[in-house]
């Protein structure tokens, strides 16, 4: 968690700059209120905030010496694998779906990225999966085009 | 305030807004219930549909969801000794020894009076405080609720994590976010690169969505090899005898009143509640000995003391727009999308939604006490949803949600983006609420602030002259040091 904490921190240090660095090009009216200030003020607190939370993960980490097991152990690629892969692909599973939504119509789409969800929870049984691909995009369906009359993503052959 | 009330139950008894209420209560148990979503989650999931109905039906239908939710987390503490909801952490402590003997019908009876016990008297003090307050509040200016903002997103942000600073970093960031799109006093662009999407800003559902629903989403997809184990319950015997009924009464009313007065503190919320109703129903117990091997009281207190939070948390909430713990915070977000503008003005403005909200508040206590009176037998039925059908359907409807927003795929995007900034945020122990709290605090601080510093030809001391804006300063300095002194050495991690 401390050289986590210290990564975040500093990333975030690193982006309140830009930030503050960033207030320098908006237009300023000359009146009593610029602008600016507000976001000077927000980028410099955080600034400050995340210093605190890298000076003192810093302290910590020289006080306890480095880590070997647990949250602190050195990086391993299978460990990271196992653990975030589901999560990565469960976030890339959605990305395409929102890439492909407009393309290949809300019916389709949807019921494809359920059916991948559903076994991104390591669900085998295939009925299980078309079923609640299937049940899924209707209901939403039913409730969103029919009954609120949301326009929703039509597939258009030609 | 009779006829308020009046009018509020002619308006929640008319069928449609009636079956709005019932969804809501319904939909919050089931939420509550299930470990994994709490009362923040249910919130925003029901925040798609409430764009097509009226402000008031849509408040009735959140405070059904509020309660039920605080209620539902019982079911699973007492039935599989996990709580659904923090708040309902305490009732575990008596609940599940008491299902282990055999009594979890009971148990659940007793937290269902309880419940409903608490909410009853909580949202009568809702109904006798919150005008008082919100008549003093109309007294304020932009100096005073510049104060409040600071004061606000400081006492949530110290209290709703482990670490302070963390805590406060979080409530920075909302506030980052919301300074994309254009200034509100000058107009003039921020942060956008001149990306059409970034010029308005982010919208609030998204960010919501992705923080609260799509964040948990994959925590469970993490999480998920932890199955529910859910032995065969006795769910008989469910109302106490009378004699008993009695004696609980005597904890009942003294924790529902304890939960209403912790819940009006922003910052606090049912967890505290109920841990210190516990404390003090085993303090003033002849047997406190029994306390934590299955006694009646030790269910009935935290259960009253939670549910007590909730009109007490409405206080702030509706009176001066700052949110008494997490899932009002989501709340206040909630109201901001669907248009109502927690302050003392929306009861001068809008007096139809305050008292939808008092009746709905009375009727989701009644209907808490049928429901779990009636249908306790479907509560295991409850339980026992797989999560590899509901998280999908959940993923599904906070994109259709995002969507239907604008007819815009950016939503889903943002929402997404937000979800894998959320999964990060708990990862590293950095509380979401004080996100939320800055994205919506932080355009109207901005306002005020500037505001202030115009009738003040831009004197910034403008801003310490006020009593009442030193008040909220010295309250919100108060805050700080207390979490700073509750963490020796203000270490957190």
């Amino acid at each position: 968690m401390l050289t986590r904490n210290i990564i975040i921190g500093l990333v975030l240090m690193a982006v309140s700059a830009a930030f503050f660095a960033g207030t320098f090009g908006f237009e300023t009216t000359g009146g009593y209120v610029s602008p600016r200030v507000f976001p000077q003020v927000v980028s410099g607190c955080m600034f400050l905030l995340s210093a605190i939370l890298v000076g003192r993960s810093l302290v910590e980490r020289i006080r306890t010496g480095p880590v070997t097991t647990g949250e602190g152990a050195p990086f391993s690629w299978p460990a990271f694998a196992t653990r975030w892969g589901r999560i990565a692909a469960a976030a890339a599973v959605a990305f395409v779906y929102t890439q492909v939504l407009e393309s290949l119509g809300y019916v389709p789409a949807t019921a494809l990225f359920l059916a991948a969800l559903v076994m991104l929870f390591r669900e085998t049984r295939w009925v299980v999966v078309l079923a609640v691909a299937v049940l899924g995009t209707g209901v939403y369906y039913g409730v969103f085009r029919l009954i609120f009359k949301v326009p929703l993503p039509r597939f258009d052959l030609f | 305030m009779e006829t308020s009330v009046l009018q509020g139950f002619l308006f929640v008894l008319q069928p449609w807004h009636f079956l709005f209420l019932f969804i809501g209560v319904a939909g919050g148990i089931v939420v509550g219930a299930l470990p994994g979503l709490t009362g923040s989650v249910g919130i925003i999931l029901l925040l798609p549909f409430l764009f097509y109905v009226d402000p008031a039906t849509a408040m009735v239908m959140l405070c059904g969801m509020f309660c039920g939710a605080i209620y539902g987390g019982s079911i699973s503490a007492i039935l599989i000794s996990t709580p659904g909801t923090p708040s309902a952490a305490a009732t575990l402590l008596d609940g599940y020894p008491m299902a282990r003997r055999g009594q979890a019908g009971r148990a659940i009876g007793i937290a269902t009076l309880a419940s409903t016990g608490g909410g009853i008297i909580s949202t009568f003090c809702l109904i006798f405080i919150a005008p008082e307050l919100a008549h003093f509040a109309l007294r304020f200016g932009p100096v005073e609720y510049f104060a409040l903002m600071v004061f606000g997103l400081t006492i949530i942000a110290s209290v709703s994590g482990k670490s302070l600073v963390k805590g406060l970093m979080s409530g920075v960031f909302g506030l980052m976010i919301a300074l994309v799109g254009l200034d509100p006093m000058t107009g003039v662009p921020r942060y956008s690169f001149d990306i059409p999407n970034l010029m308005i800003g982010f919208h609030l559902l998204p960010v919501l969505i992705g923080l609260f629903a799509i964040s948990q989403i994959f925590v469970q997809i993490e999480e998920q090899a932890k199955g529910i184990v859910l032995s065969k319950q006795q769910l008989t015997g469910i109302l106490p005898p009378f004699r008993e009924l009695i004696r609980l009464i005597k904890v009942i009313v003294p924790s529902s009143f304890l939960g209403t007065a912790i819940g009006v503190i922003p910052g606090t919320g049912g967890a505290i509640a109920s841990f210190m109703a516990y404390n003090e129903a085993r303090r003033f117990s002849k047997n406190p000995e029994s306390f934590g091997t299955g006694n009646p009281a030790g269910v009935a207190a935290p259960e009253a003391a939670n549910n007590g939070t909730t009109g007490g948390a409405m206080v702030p909430l509706l009176t001066l727009g700052i949110p008494g713990d997490v899932v009002t915070a989501v709340m206040l977000g909630a109201l901001m999308l669907i248009g109502v503008r927690p302050g003392p003005l929306l009861f001068k403005e809008s007096p139809d939604i305050i008292s939808a909200v008092f009746a709905g508040l009375l009727m989701a206590n009644v209907l808490i006490l049928i429901l779990g009176t009636v249908s306790v037998r479907l509560f295991p039925m409850v339980l026992r949803v797989p999560m590899a059908i509901l998280f999908p359907l959940i993923f599904g409807l906070c994109f259709i949600g995002s969507f239907a927003l604008a007819n815009s795929v950016w939503n889903m995007v943002v929402a997404l983006a937000f979800g894998v900034i959320g999964y990060v945020m708990r990862k590293n122990e950095f509380p979401a609420a004080p996100v939320i709290l800055g994205v919506i605090l932080g355009p109207i601080a901005e306002d005020v602030l500037g505001r202030a510093l115009i009738s003040a030809y831009g004197d910034w001391t403008t801003l310490v002259r006020s009593p009442i804006a030193l008040f909220f300063y010295a309250i919100a300095i108060a805050s700080v040091t207390y979490s700073l002194l509750r963490r020796p050495g203000g270490k957190s991690e």
